[in-house]
């Protein structure tokens, strides 16, 4: 986890990097493609009882895209991976457990005939974990199927900032996209910010910095009015409820927002996964609590004690999460990996 | 003088629409040194007479004289003098668009703006006039005059791009202000030459003062027929040629505001039912972010964003930022991923007077540009 301002930037600017990648991955498969895929940031789906990592688990990749009846994609970005490569491990058989026939697909039994399971992989490290994986394989400690295949990305300035997507490893079972990636294929950034342009979440809890600076910037500001002033502390005392604010959060920001068509909010909503999940959000509150911006009333009630913060949002709740850290060693911070 | 001034109470009194002020106006000879008939256009979506009586305070005084063209009397004590100015706000030909007028001194005005409109954010908001359209009105005006009259630009507010840089690196890097400079230019050009003369120099205006000069076979007059400010702020002052210029330039002027307003309504993700707006793009018509130096002013420029708290996101090479307008109670993201364009992203509360604030004060601060909503068919270029 970030523990100095630098990392925290760095880690609030991956995470978005990696929301980028994956809405600029879905726009290079799903534009111009009729009719059009359904797709998912994040899906619950079921292994096998012959899955050689987990048998007949729920299990939830980044995205997944189904192009037709027959052919769908699951995808896992790797925007930053351990710099111990003996960690990797357990990122390679995330990728083999998803190999798998799995169940939940939009068809009508959820089986799907074809799929590629596409790791999305970040440049700099995607040469070093092709032969990592590669490696495992020779060691025969792994098998990795022709479903596989790496795709590279990185982000590019020709002109306009752009995601840069090439194709590392395996061969795509859609020869569309082949065809698309056979030479590596730019999308514009700003093309998914005129599509996509709210959604600020996936479905991987964020640093604790990135969901307060949108709470604090684009949801208690509409909550603050004079009427909630406290003329003694100089706040907006802001009432929120937990599950409320999660869900805000998920229309404008997260699960909701990405489903556009009716279609797709009544889909199996079972399937489908929440982001920002509410035990995020709580331990958001908590935190803000802990550093004297929130009072808990109850387990899902808060007041937050609303001012105008000047100092980039980032940057103050970060140091504000270091000092904290300085004054309490010894506790443990709050989780910010949860496995919910 | 001062009869001038007492006919025209007289008439804000007495006139039953506004028709009868501007008849009245249209007939008078060129007003005396100092005097000039002022226009404030402010954006405001409240009852007006409540939001007007609600500044009287102490030293402040503000009675209805004529509830038919809602006209008013504004008694405000200074220290050493008292200001008694009558005006009236009519409704303009857009909707929550308002025109404050008045025939006074400027020091007059100046105190009645301040006190009844300015810093009065986000009841009111004083939209700005772009390059673009102040520069089409001034033309269209000058299409106008024929040969009767002829236009002389007498006095600017620009900011200029600087020709020379800083030589040292680092206060090159420090500050958007080494790259432009605000400048007061005394001149007596026509409308044609200063209009190109800015754009080889990479100006904008932010407040301009011409004069109209009578032609008598082909020799001007030596003495102005009228003298026009217009500054970026909607407000425009003039001495004479009361229907001439409120046909011409009031009228020209108008719709540019309707077009910003229709552009900024509706664009909040909570006012959608959650489906999101197309972005606000602010185009320029170079590679203006190409270069990195331009991309960490418009940074800096952003970090001084008044009441507003901000989240930056990415700086560099790329810059998404959130900002929220504390004021407003608005928020919405900036992105810049083209050298070309800013793109302003809606979120659940962004509301027209939010927008109008940010974009102009891009435009005043840091570079004018179009502004519109983004097209995806942009990006196939």
């Amino acid at each position: 986890m970030a523990n100095n301002l630098d990392e925290i930037n760095k880690s609030c600017g991956n995470y978005l990097d990696t929301v980028h990648a994956l809405l600029c991955f879905i726009s290079l498969v799903c534009w111009e493609r009729t009719p059009e895929p359904y797709f998912s940031f994040g899906r619950r789906m079921h292994t096998s009882p012959q899955n050689r990592i987990k048998k007949e688990e729920e299990v939830t990749p980044d995205a997944v895209i189904q192009l037709t009846n027959n052919i769908g994609l699951i995808i896992e970005t790797k925007a930053s991976l351990p710099e111990n490569a003996s960690f990797w491990r357990k990122e390679a058989d995330q990728i083999i457990k998803y190999d798998d026939n799995l169940k939940g697909w939009w068809t009508t039994d959820e089986y799907i005939t074809d799929y590629n399971v596409v790791v999305l992989i970040e440049i700099t490290k995607s040469l070093e974990f092709n032969s990592y994986v590669l490696e495992l394989q020779a060691n025969g400690e792994i098998t990795l199927g022709d479903a596989i295949c790496g795709i590279s990305f990185v982000r590019t300035q020709r002109l306009t900032e752009q995601i840069y997507f090439q194709p590392l490893w395996g061969r795509t079972k859609d020869s569309a996209l082949s065809s698309k990636l056979k030479n590596g294929m730019p999308i514009p950034l700003e093309k998914v910010k005129v599509s996509y342009g709210n959604i600020k979440f996936y479905d991987h809890e964020p640093d604790v910095e990135h969901l307060i600076a949108v709470m604090w910037n684009d949801v208690f500001i509409t909550k603050k009015d004079p009427s909630n002033f406290d003329p003694e502390t100089k706040r907006y005392l802001i009432s929120v409820e937990v599950n409320a604010l999660a869900h805000e959060l998920q229309r404008s920001f997260g699960c909701i927002a990405i489903r556009r068509t009716p279609a797709d909010t009544q889909r199996e909503q079972h399937r489908e996964v929440e982001f920002p999940k509410i035990s995020w959000v709580r331990r958001a509150l908590d935190f803000l609590t802990t550093i004297g911006y929130a009072e808990r009333r109850s387990e899902n009630e808060y007041t937050v004690l609303y001012r105008l913060i000047r100092k980039d949002l980032i940057e103050h709740f970060a140091s504000k999460r270091i000092k904290e850290k300085k004054r309490k060693p010894e506790e443990k911070e709050p989780t910010l990996f949860d496995e919910s | 003088m001062d009869n001038m001034i007492d006919l025209y109470k007289a008439k804000l009194t007495s006139a039953s629409n506004y028709a009868d002020i501007a008849a009245f106006l249209s007939i008078q000879p060129p007003f005396p040194p100092y005097l000039y008939y002022h226009l404030q256009y402010f954006y405001c979506t409240k009852k007006l007479s409540s939001v007007l009586t609600e500044t009287s305070k102490e030293k402040l005084k503000l009675s209805m004289i004529n509830d038919k063209v809602p006209s008013y009397l504004f008694c405000y004590k200074e220290s050493h003098k008292n200001i008694n100015i009558s005006f009236t706000v009519t409704p303009s030909s857009v909707q929550n668009l308002y025109i404050m007028s008045s025939l006074c001194f400027s020091y007059e005005w100046k105190a009645l703006v301040d006190h009844l409109l300015k810093n009065r954010y986000p009841i009111i908001v004083l939209f700005y006039w772009k390059q673009r359209d102040l520069t089409k009105a001034l033309k269209i005006l000058e299409g106008s005059l024929k040969a009767n009259y002829k236009l002389l630009i007498k006095e600017l507010s620009i900011k200029e791009k600087r020709e020379k840089q800083a030589n040292n690196e680092e206060s090159r890097k420090k500050s958007f202000l080494d790259k432009y400079d605000s400048l007061r230019e005394w001149t007596s050009k026509p409308l044609s030459q200063v209009l190109d003369e800015a754009l080889e120099r990479e100006q904008w205006f932010k407040k301009i003062k011409f004069q109209l000069y009578k032609y008598s076979n082909n020799v001007p007059y030596s003495e102005p027929a009228a003298t026009c400010n217009i500054s970026k702020f909607g407000s425009i002052s003039f001495n004479n040629l009361h229907d001439l210029l409120t046909s011409y330039l009031c009228k020209e002027l108008e719709p540019s505001y309707e077009a910003s307003i229709r552009l900024y309504t509706n664009r909040g993700l909570g006012e959608r039912n959650y489906k999101p707006s197309k972005p606000i793009a602010v185009e320029y018509d170079h590679d203006l972010f190409n270069k990195d130096q331009n991309l960490q002013a418009f940074r800096k420029l952003v970090e001084r964003f008044p009441y507003s708290s901000k989240a930056l996101y990415h700086a560099n090479p790329y810059f998404h930022a959130s900002i929220a307008d504390f004021k407003d109670n608005s928020s919405y993201d900036v992105f810049i991923a083209n050298p070309k364009r800013i793109l302003i992203i809606p979120q659940i509360r962004t509301s027209i007077e939010a927008l109008e604030r940010f974009v102009s004060f891009i435009f005043f601060e840091f570079r004018e540009g179009t502004v519109k909503e983004m097209d995806e068919t942009w990006l196939t270029t």
